[in-house]
């Protein structure tokens, strides 16, 4: 796929799939409870949206004890993250067309 | 689940496609934008302001090395690499005007400075960093302190 190529993804579009993607678009990783605080999702609600994102491959999920917490960081896998940049582009075509 | 901008029937509506992006952009700036004490622009002004000062010293280093530390932990444990989230990737964009104008104020001292062998240059030079960091910081605040 090229760099800037424009393709949409209904996996993404998704309205909290799509603001998780933007999330971890911004960060090289991003823990589960700083998801769910910032969409205001349960659990089980954030890990079927997780779920679905990395049956697509396009995120990953780790765990890590710190301070004897087990955490869980997510993040965009290098597929999640061209086709959430192609996703955005299709969408601001959609847009730019109609505009 | 992907299809073609151009033979995907069901695709979203233009208000709709600016609200999924007005979203995204939101969620974005949430993780690359957290909200920051004027604290920490207060540190990063006195830092920058203390590194053009240490030019007046025989040694500038002694004091630019603990400086850039002290820059380097406060930006990346309150910012960049904060708790529950690792490396934000800050856009180029957003952030090249502020350090052009940074640097550019830093080089622009130092070749006053050996133009006119004056020292005060690094005076005014400090004073001129700081406040372009705090009139940033200000904006920031205004701008994404209440960011979630």
């Amino acid at each position: 796929m090229p760099a800037d190529h424009a393709l949409f993804d209904e996996t993404i579009h998704a309205p909290h799939r799509l603001r998780v993607c933007a999330m971890l678009s911004a960060a090289q990783k991003v823990e589960f409870a700083v998801l769910q605080d910032h969409l205001d999702l349960s659990k089980s609600a954030l890990s079927k949206h997780l779920t679905q994102l990395a049956e697509a491959g396009y995120v990953t999920q780790e765990r890590a004890v710190r301070d004897a917490r087990s955490r869980v960081w997510v993040s965009l896998t290098p597929e999640g993250a061209q086709a959430y940049r192609a996703h955005v582009r299709a969408l601001l075509e959609l847009v730019r067309a109609e505009g | 689940m992907v299809s073609s901008m151009e033979t995907d029937g069901g695709r979203p509506s233009r208000a709709e496609a600016q609200a999924a992006l007005d979203s995204a952009r939101a969620a974005e700036d949430a993780v690359r934008y957290p909200p920051l004490s004027t604290w920490f622009f207060v540190v990063m002004a006195a830092v920058l302001a203390a590194m053009s000062l240490a030019q007046l010293l025989d040694e500038p280093r002694l004091v630019m090395v603990p400086c850039l530390v002290v820059a380097l932990v406060v930006g990346s444990r309150f910012w960049f690499h904060r708790d529950g989230v690792a490396w934000v990737s800050v856009s180029g964009s957003d952030m090249w005007p502020f350090l052009a104008v940074v640097l550019g104020t830093a080089v622009a001292c130092v070749v006053l400075a050996e133009l006119t062998g004056q020292a005060w240059v690094w005076v005014v030079g400090a004073a001129v960093q700081a406040a372009i960091v705090l009139r940033t910081g200000h904006r920031y605040r205004r701008e994404h302190a209440g960011a979630r």
